[in-house]
């Protein structure tokens, strides 16, 4: 049975949680695998890792002169380390709780890395969240931007309906004569809140406006109009399965978090007269 | 806080790459897609130690629209409006290693400092963080942090994540990191990034590999020649105390020649010249007759005192581009000839870019107290930091689609913009036998590219009795506020001295002299402002009235809004206080175009 097995149950969990916390709380706390301070040895294994890392950076082996440096500089390491275990920083107690906290959320979602869903459960988190999965709502479209003074709209209309081509009857401007199908979201952030709701009403009305723009007045012709859809499961399924994967870490961890609060029996004071104090 | 990797299948994401990709729309005039590839979460050591508790999944959700948790005791974050494409660059040191503190499946949870880093006492953090950073800036490896196969097996994690998240022609991320050097706590930091994930390295290499830039080089060399395209982008100039532009020799010791020139730019085409840790186009010490230099500056080393940097010169975008017009006509290279980009450096996963959604560069900082009056266990220099904060930048990229090919080879090719956060949009051409009136018909784009170059690009030799005209448009963001001008800022060098000169080329609301300012609609006590200044657009066709062809020359676009509440402004209506001594009130959001640059054979 791997670790990620025993991790993965949730009435283990209960089981296993007392005897964790204090594992934990040992390792945090002696330093009993701490060897003797005045020896510091490194084993050929370990040296032959530094030959690896050197390796794998630069695609070749180090020389020796650029080992011996290695060594040394991983002697040195390795004293200011163990000074480091012995300065005891670890020894604050509000920040091991904390800690081991935070440990026990990691628990409490572990597990979701190794859940498998079917289709029926994928099928039911892809409708319960449709907004996440949906083919927003898509417009191709062409525009032509009025002179400031707006021009003559009508006469200009008439051209564009006969054939005119719309990039010379434009003024200049960053805006592209033709849009490409884009989600509606994207049309807005470029022409303006709003803007592409207003002119998916004019498809199949060949050039139509003016319509308004942060940036002015525009004649419009929608080209063709997607509405939004909700892909079939068998489509995105890699998506939906990775989003219900961490939509279920998430409530493991709640779900997690309030068993174990049901473990105790919790007295709180009331906030008005600690406050009134 | 996420914790649960998920190795999904990557061949059959990859299946649908392919499919979908036929369907992405292409322009060949290209557009403007806006996004950030300096953005840290929870991964990185120092976001983890200050509050972040979202990782890349988050962050690349929160760039789509998603609310995710913001940690910091505040509220979730939401990005008004979703950006094009987005890029998770954790800090290489350590890389996702401090989350793994708490799993105790993992050697990490065993480390000294797991205790303090994973607490809520800021002191104890404080501290934590502060050893470990005076390890990566004195190159000490940390044992268990440090671990090689810990590192590259969260390096693949962020790989798969990115392309969980990829979607051709929608939503572009890349693979990439950050390599966090910083001598003496002078920031020569770089983030890379990724053409693709196909060909990328097997990790993230950290500054505690190396600490010079010439050494980082050399590696992003080697990846590429097993078959990977990377590029790195430097930021934060202005807190190298002059190392970034270095002056004679490297920090890594180099002379200034043409090899370290070529080097230099084979690898980093782009400059990030503004995110949350300041601006560092130009200070006003340097270009002291520039009226607009004094923008959202922070000027500090990452020194925990908060020291100002001795030196300015060597730390400033503009100075250096000329500098390097210098270097090049002594027969060194040009070692400074950068695109440039704005950025963010949020350590919270989202990048807070809109000035009215402000919500802080750290974890911390998610709550408009700990942002005006400073997080809680700070000193009051650093709460002075935190106020100094500027809302972070955008990175603009014309480029052909929304995919990766597309806009990392815009950035290849210097073709992108930096925007003060904003989503203005801005394009600049060189050429020299441009029509005055081009620009008033729709189809100018197309004979802008036909008859010279794009913004990045080099001016051929002018032709006898000619000058160059650059065709300048812009445009305000959709739903955002009007512009004020446009500007042109001409560096050259003259008998061997830096110049530089600044030219209104456009101007709103009928002014004729730049002197004018367009005036101030903020209302501070409300946080508010109009649109009854300013123009929603502004083009110029500008032909340079002091060129010499004989002398080579940079251009460069300054695009300037009008003032609009700045995000302390917005913070303090919402606590109900004054705006904090020091901070203005409202400011000029603004972008800067990539240069073009003149050479004369």
């Amino acid at each position: 049975m791997t670790a990620r097995t025993i991790l993965s149950s949730p009435l283990l969990h209960f089981f296993v949680l007392g005897g964790l916390v204090f594992a934990i709380y040992g390792l945090v706390n002696d330093s009993p695998t701490v060897a003797d301070p005045e020896a510091i040895t490194l084993q050929p294994a370990e040296a032959g890792q530094l030959v690896a890392r050197f390796t794998a950076t630069w695609d070749r082996p180090p020389t020796e002169v650029e080992l011996e440096g290695l060594m040394r500089a991983w002697a040195l390491e390795e004293a200011q380390y163990r000074e480091a275990v012995a300065l005891g920083l670890d020894q604050d107690d509000s920040v091991i709780r904390m800690r081991l906290s935070q440990k026990m959320e990691f628990i409490s979602e572990a597990g979701a890395a190794t859940l498998e869903a079917d289709d029926a459960v994928l099928q039911a988190h892809l409708e319960a969240h449709a907004e996440r999965f949906a083919e927003p709502t898509k417009l191709a479209f062409e525009q032509v931007l009025l002179p400031a003074d707006a021009g003559d709209a009508d006469a200009m209309r008439r051209a564009l309906e006969q054939g005119a081509d719309p990039a010379t009857l434009s003024r200049g401007s960053l805006l592209p004569t033709r849009l490409p199908l884009s989600a509606e979201t994207a049309i807005d952030r470029l022409f303006g809140g709003g803007f592409a709701r207003t002119i998916s009403e004019l498809a199949g009305s060949g050039w139509s406006g003016p319509v308004q723009s942060t940036y002015g007045h525009h004649l419009v012709r929608v080209i063709e109009l997607r509405p939004a859809v909700l892909p079939p499961l068998e489509a995105i399924r890699p998506k939906v399965e990775q989003d219900w994967r961490s939509t279920r870490a998430r409530e493991m961890r709640e779900e997690f978090g309030k068993a174990l609060l049901e473990r105790y029996d919790v007295t709180l004071p009331s906030a008005g007269e600690i406050l009134a104090k | 806080m996420k914790r649960v990797f998920v190795t999904s299948s990557v061949l059959t994401l990859c299946a649908a790459s392919t499919a979908l990709s036929q369907d992405v729309p292409v322009n060949p005039l290209r557009e403007a897609y806006f996004g950030n590839l300096h953005v840290h979460t929870a991964w990185s050591f120092d976001a983890n130690i200050n509050g972040a508790i979202s990782g890349p999944d988050e962050a690349y959700r929160w760039a789509r629209g998603e609310a995710i948790p913001g940690g910091g005791g505040g509220p979730d974050l939401k990005i008004l409006r979703p950006l094009d494409w987005y890029s998770v660059g954790d800090h290489a040191e350590y890389l996702g290693a401090l989350p793994l503190m708490a799993d105790p499946e993992s050697p990490v949870s065993k480390h000294p400092l797991a205790a303090a880093i994973s607490g809520d006492d800021a002191t104890a953090s404080f501290a934590a963080y502060t050893e470990i950073l005076d390890g990566i800036s004195n190159r000490r490896n940390d044992p268990i942090l440090g671990d090689p196969v810990l590192l590259a097996s969260v390096w693949e994690k962020i790989i798969d994540i990115a392309d969980q998240h990829y979607k051709p022609g929608e939503f572009t991320t890349f693979a990439g990191f950050e390599w966090t050097s910083n001598p003496g706590w002078r920031n020569l930091h770089r983030v890379v990034i990724f053409r693709d994930t196909e060909n990328v390295s097997d990790h993230a290499f950290s500054a505690i590999e190396s600490d010079r830039e010439e050494d980082l080089w050399a590696w992003m060399d080697l990846q590429r020649v097993q078959g990977a395209e990377l590029l790195a982008v430097p930021h934060n100039g202005n807190a190298s105390d002059g190392l970034m532009f270095p002056i004679g020799t490297s920090y890594g010791g180099s002379d200034i020649d043409s090899a370290y020139a070529e080097t230099r730019m084979r690898n980093e085409p782009l400059y990030e010249l503004t995110q949350i840790k300041g601006t560092s186009e130009v200070h006003p010490s340097i270009s002291p007759n520039d009226e607009f230099a004094n923008f959202e500056l922070w000027d500090y080393t990452l020194e925990s005192t908060a020291s100002p940097p001795e030196h300015k010169v060597g730390g400033y975008m503009r100075e250096a581009l000329i500098r390097g017009m210098a270097l090049e006509a002594e027969g060194k290279g040009n070692p400074f000839k950068y695109g440039f980009i704005g950025d963010s450096d949020t350590h919270n996963a989202a990048s807070t870019i809109e000035e009215n959604n402000y919500t802080g560069k750290f974890g911390f900082e998610n709550n408009p107290e700990h942002r005006l009056e400073g997080p809680p266990g700070v000193s009051e220099a650093a709460a002075q930091q935190v106020r100094e904060f500027s809302s972070g930048g955008l990175a603009g990229v014309w480029a052909e689609s929304n995919t990766r090919e597309a806009i990392f080879d815009a950035m290849v090719r210097k073709e992108t913009f930096a925007t003060s956060g904003v989503r203005m949009r801005v394009r600049m051409f060189g050429g020299y036998d441009y029509a005055e009136d081009m620009m008033e018909s729709a189809d100018w784009l197309q004979a802008a590219y036909d008859g010279g170059v794009p913004m990045g690009g080099d001016l051929a030799a002018a032709p006898e009795g000619t000058a160059p005209t650059f065709l300048i448009a812009a445009m305000k963001e959709a739903d955002g506020a009007n512009l004020d001008r446009i500007q042109v800022i001409k560096g050259w060098v003259e008998n061997g001295e830096q110049k530089e000169q600044i030219y209104d080329v456009a101007l709103s609301g009928g002014r004729t002299d730049g002197s004018e300012p367009v005036g101030n609609t903020v209302d501070v006590a409300d946080a508010s402002y109009t649109n009854d200044i300013g123009a929603a657009d502004l083009t110029a066709a500008w032909t340079d009235p002091d060129f010499d062809p004989a002398v080579p020359a940079v251009y460069y676009a300054r695009v300037l809004q009008i003032p609009t509440p700045r995000w302390s402004t917005y913070d303090a209506k919402a606590l109900g206080v004054d705006v904090p001594d020091g901070l203005p009130t409202s400011i000029q959001e603004r972008a800067w175009t990539s240069p073009i640059w003149y050479a004369p054979e």
